[in-house]
């Protein structure tokens, strides 16, 4: 489903990334983890065209590496951000609304609607509210939600447990795998372990650069992984 | 208090909201732009003016009524701030906040200058409504209520496109978060485009309506920027309603200094409400907190 080969990419003059390469195949959960500073972020920034890189990026066969945000989001591709950004001011239901901005047909929207209000019945509760009024957990509902409203057939998270009270962290890994059967992920996490468990397969980064690669559950195993990643 | 003096002060406080319509006119622009773009456009006041004296020039040279021009004004400013943005400020949207107050303050100088030459510093205005509008022992000038209607209107048509429509939506959601915005599948830079054209619209508006009710000449928007940067503060910067509200409290702050002290005092309340604001209510009436 995604295919990313060679990528380099960074902030302005700064590359971050030195050639990171990936892949994910459809109905799986890849995670994507390493130490602070390693790119997790960039790569999934890049992808969706919120920073440009040079490399390849194949999504379902298209190179999509030159596409800008709002193109990819059409094509089947969605991105929660990091660090729960909602539109403060806006009501739930608008975040929601605002997730489907691409779809035309109200049936439709009304139709992701109540499957993301099926999925995390919170936001049906507080759909009314001013998105800034809700606790962190809530808003980090809400960012899936908003970018499950695009029914995507493959969603990108960026650490979406960082910086969640412990009750929300299990809460939300919970979610993630409730909709793993409607939706291929590709996760970023610093959760590294719980990434793991949950994972069809796994690459650390290191630095900007592929380090290891495997099953979650080799990764989970490997002594060095273990102590470089997983505190021993 | 006798009658008397109530009725005179709530004739003040009704030409003061009367005026402050028209300034929210133009900070409710300026806002919405900065909401979006982050970029204060000192340029605004000169799009005023040049709304201004499109509606003097038709008026002038056709005879033309001059809410008629509002239909000229209106789309001719739109379109001139969709080309500032187009080919000016969104080079340099991305760059610290300093480039973008640089590059509008140019354009803002080079429309002042090309005005004074052409039309020099003379004053002009369309006196086109005339009177007064007499109710019980009220009297307003007729030109001002006029004005006031068409500047609520607008203001509203706006808000409400803003709150209910889906592009509207978009434009919010913008403002809001331009990267979120952009994952949402909203087109950011012909959002950009629109907000752009939309804010600069609103101040067409403004300098149509403004020349109806007062004297302008090329330097009139500088005046009037001032004024309605002290209203974004006041209300909120960002805050299109905010705007709106900050412009009255302006209209009326201004009218009651007239009226108990000298109208050259009036224009000083501006600049003392924006320090009186800045020292104790930084984000303003409905800013954004952090």
């Amino acid at each position: 489903m995604l295919e990313v080969r060679g990528l380099f990419s960074g902030y302005g003059k700064i590359e971050i990334l030195h050639g990171v390469s990936l892949e994910v195949k459809e109905s799986e959960i890849v995670a994507l983890i390493g130490p602070n500073g390693a790119g997790k972020s960039t790569v999934l920034k890049t992808i969706v065209g919120l920073l440009k890189g040079k490399g390849s990026i194949l999504f379902k066969g298209e190179e999509i590496s030159s596409l800008s945000s709002h193109i990819l989001v059409g094509k089947g591709l969605s991105y929660v951000p990091q660090g729960r950004i909602v539109f403060p001011r806006m009501s739930v239901l608008e975040n929601l609304e605002m997730g489907a901005y691409l779809e035309k047909r109200r049936e439709k929207i009304e139709e992701a609607l109540q499957r993301v209000y099926g999925l995390f019945p919170v936001l049906k509760e507080r759909k009314e509210q001013k998105a800034a009024t809700l606790s962190g957990g809530e808003q980090q509902m809400l960012a899936m939600g908003r970018a499950l409203m695009q029914s995507p057939s493959l969603l990108l998270l960026d650490e979406p447990s960082l910086g969640l009270a412990p009750k929300y962290v299990s809460l939300i890994f919970q979610k993630i795998l409730e909709m793993r059967k409607k939706v291929t992920m590709l996760i970023v996490e610093q959760n590294a372990a719980r990434a793991l468990e949950i994972a069809d397969r796994g690459y650390v980064l290191e630095l900007g650069q592929n380090r290891f690669e495997g099953s979650g559950r080799e990764l989970l195993n490997n002594p060095e992984v273990r102590r470089l990643y997983l505190g021993g | 208090m006798p009658v008397e003096s109530a009725v005179t002060l709530l004739q003040v406080a009704i030409g003061g909201v009367l005026l402050g319509a028209v300034y929210a006119l133009l900070a409710c622009g300026l806002n919405l732009i900065f909401g979006v773009m982050r970029v204060i456009n000192v340029a605004h006041g000169e799009l005023m003016m040049l709304g201004s004296y499109t509606t003097f020039w038709l008026f002038f040279l056709l005879g033309i009524n001059p809410l008629l021009s509002l239909l000229f004004s209106i789309p001719l400013m739109f379109l001139l701030g969709m080309g500032i943005q187009k080919f000016l400020v969104s080079r340099v949207v991305k760059a610290p906040e300093l480039m973008s107050l640089l590059v509008t303050f140019g354009i803002s100088m080079f429309i002042l200058s090309l005005a004074l030459y052409f039309w020099s510093a003379d004053f002009r205005s369309v006196p086109y409504f005339t009177g007064s509008i007499t109710l019980g022992s009220f009297a307003f000038s007729r030109p001002r209520v006029i004005a006031f209607g068409i500047a609520v209107v607008i203001t509203l048509a706006v808000y409400i496109f803003l709150k209910k429509t889906k592009l509207g939506k978009a434009v919010r959601a913008t403002s809001q978060s331009s990267e979120v915005a952009a994952i949402c599948g909203v087109d950011v830079e012909r959002i950009r485009l629109l907000t752009f054209g939309l804010g600069s619209a609103l101040a067409a508006a403004a300098g149509s309506l403004l020349v109806v009710i007062y004297a302008v000449n090329p330097s009139t928007g500088q005046t009037f920027i001032l004024k309605a940067f002290a209203i974004i503060v006041l209300g909120g910067m960002g805050s299109f309603l905010g705007a709106f509200i900050g412009a009255l409290i302006l209209g009326l702050a201004e009218a009651f200094t007239s009226f108990f002290f000298t109208a050259q005092l009036s224009e000083a309340v501006a600049y003392l409400l924006l320090i009186l604001v800045l020292l104790f209510m930084p984000s303003g009436l409905l800013g954004e907190r952090e």
